[in-house]
């Protein structure tokens, strides 16, 4: 900071005396004397020349340049209060007020020269010249109606700000309630999903059972579903339509409605795929379509007839782990062609032999790498698995699909279905 | 997934869909196809060389353009295709695919895609098929 304190020649300081509106009326022997008590100051700009509760002793005339009045500086509230410019005068207040502090802290806003009157002089000038005191009580008069203006303004403003507030908050408030009523709602749909799924798999005499279903969203467009069929005969499905999210799930619960009706009243499982596939197609769902694989386990012939639609080949093997050969024909998913082409087979399962349907979520788990699991792993693992029963080997898989994905997100939902054949 | 769109010409003009990264979701990729329709394109090639696999969003993509790129015309009836397809005699004259990778390859056969999508090892021969 530089400053300069300059006496100037009396004949110079009381032409710029002359100048200030204040002292502009004052006779010839009163400049004089100011002119012989005031000191000229030069500040440049950004110089702090008191600050508010600070001692005040003088009062300064500004002859060129301006001043910041800032109120609580340096805090979160302050507040610019004013800028006085040339023929002004601040610091007046801590003259006049008891306590002699400075109401509020000044900053040169431009380089600024300024006359210095000290408290003494002041009074002095005050007591010899009423007229004068006169004139600077109408100019604290208006700064006093000013500031009130001011703050009235203000408080206008705090009040539409608070109010905007207020309306920002309600309208936030309302977003969250209704972000958590979709949350209720897409839970309650997971809660539905889940409940449509068996919530106890069938007995079947000479066979373990086992099922996973785990969506990558709330909803999901997987399903399975295992039921009886007469003559001891059950009923699989593992069904997973293209997408995610609620309109997969409605069209997944679709689809699985449909299916177990129909499996109920058609002569084989192609039968009840065909008729699945014609009531999606009338029901004209834009763009989605199912893969599926049904099929009907006999206990007795130790056969298990399937139909596939598009989905994942079923995996098969012997106790000791040898692959059972599963025919590799191609099919294509019901809802895309009003008559699909599917593919039907039948597996024969000795004892000790487990089949193992599933979702592409399981082939396509992706780890933290992006590598994907792929069928050859899947093979191995389903090939090399001692678990002792069919839900067993579920969560084997499970498991170890968890470990492959480690921290990356699930992209896809993942459903597993096993069967054991004692 | 990033998809370049450039243009070939054979016997008619070909769209070429150069799609990198895997497919998993069908948006971006109709919404390029509706809009290469819309400008006129009415025979795409999806080059899926540097496509890693094909989720299911991925195979509703491929059966949205199939479906968008379809004419009126006798011999992609429903009828015609039904037939076409068992005997493994039609397969989509406006959308074929190149050079899958074997992951993605894989995931159009189970689906059976490759029963009515051609598709191609060749660029140049993939574009003169049209």
């Amino acid at each position: 900071m530089t400053t300069t304190k300059l006496l100037l020649p009396s004949e110079q300081l009381e032409a710029l005396l002359r100048q200030v509106p204040l002292f502009a009326e004052l006779p010839l022997d009163e400049i004089h004397r100011l002119a012989a008590s005031m000191r000229l100051l030069t500040y440049p700009v950004g110089t702090l020349l008191f600050i508010e509760g600070d001692a005040g002793d003088r009062l300064f005339v500004i002859l060129e340049g301006s001043i910041a009045i800032i109120k609580s500086l340096g805090t979160p509230d302050e507040r610019l209060v004013n800028v006085r410019g040339q023929g002004e005068f601040i610091g007046e207040m801590s003259l006049l007020t008891g306590d002699g502090r400075r109401t509020a802290s000044a900053r040169t806003a431009a380089p600024t020269r300024l006359l210095e009157l000290t408290r003494d002089d002041f009074e002095a000038l005050m007591a010899s010249r009423p007229a004068l005191a006169h004139q600077m009580l109408r100019v604290q008069s208006r700064r006093l109606r000013d500031a009130h203006d001011h703050t009235i303004r203000d408080l206008h403003e705090k009040n539409e700000r608070l109010a905007r507030a207020y309306a920002e908050l309600q309208q936030a408030q309302a977003q969250i309630i209704a972000q958590e009523t979709l949350r209720r709602e897409l839970r309650l749909a997971r809660d539905i999903q889940q409940r449509m799924l068996p919530q106890r798999l069938p007995n079947l005499p000479g066979y373990t059972l086992g099922a996973r279903m785990i969506p990558a969203q709330e909803v999901g467009g997987d399903f399975y579903d295992l039921f009886e069929l007469g003559g001891g005969r059950l009923g699989v499905v593992v069904g997973d339509v293209c997408g995610k999210g609620v309109p997969a799930a409605l069209y997944m619960a679709l689809t699985s409605s449909l299916l177990r009706a129909e499996a109920g009243r058609s002569a084989s499982p192609e039968q009840a795929l065909r008729a699945l596939n014609r009531h999606l197609g009338s029901r004209g769902a834009d763009g989605l379509f199912v893969t599926v694989i049904y099929g009907v386990l006999d206990p007795v012939a130790r056969t298990f007839s399937y139909v596939r639609a598009g989905h994942e080949y079923p995996l098969a093997w012997a106790a000791d782990g040898t692959p059972i050969p599963v025919p590799s024909g191609r099919a294509i998913p019901v809802g895309l062609f009003p008559e699909p082409i599917l593919e039907s087979a039948t597996l024969t399962l000795p004892p000790g032999a487990t089949l193992l349907l599933f979702s592409d979520g399981v082939t396509e788990s992706r780890g933290v790498d992006h590598a994907l699991l792929g069928h050859e792993r899947l093979r191995e693992l389903a090939y090399g698995s001692h678990a002792s029963s069919a839900e067993a080997l579920c969560d084997e898989l499970l498991a170890t699909l968890a470990a492959h994905q480690g921290a990356a997100p699930q992209a896809d939902d993942i459903t597993l279905v096993a069967l054991r054949a004692r | 997934m990033d998809i370049f769109v450039a243009q070939a010409q054979g016997r008619v003009p070909v769209t070429v869909f150069r799609i990198r990264g895997p497919i998993t979701s069908n948006v971006e990729l109709e919404q390029q196809a509706r809009a290469a329709y819309d400008a006129g394109a009415r025979n795409i090639l999806l080059d899926l060389s540097e496509v890693p696999y094909i989720a299911t969003y991925g195979l509703r993509a491929l059966h949205y353009i199939y479906t968008l790129l379809r004419t009126s015309a006798p011999e992609e009836s429903d009828a015609a295709v039904h037939a076409g397809i068992s005997a493994g005699t039609f397969t989509s004259p406006h959308l074929k695919l190149l050079k899958p990778s074997a992951h993605a390859l894989e995931a159009l056969k189970v689906a059976g895609y490759d029963m009515f999508l051609e598709i191609h090892r060749d660029y140049d021969k993939a574009i003169a098929s049209f």
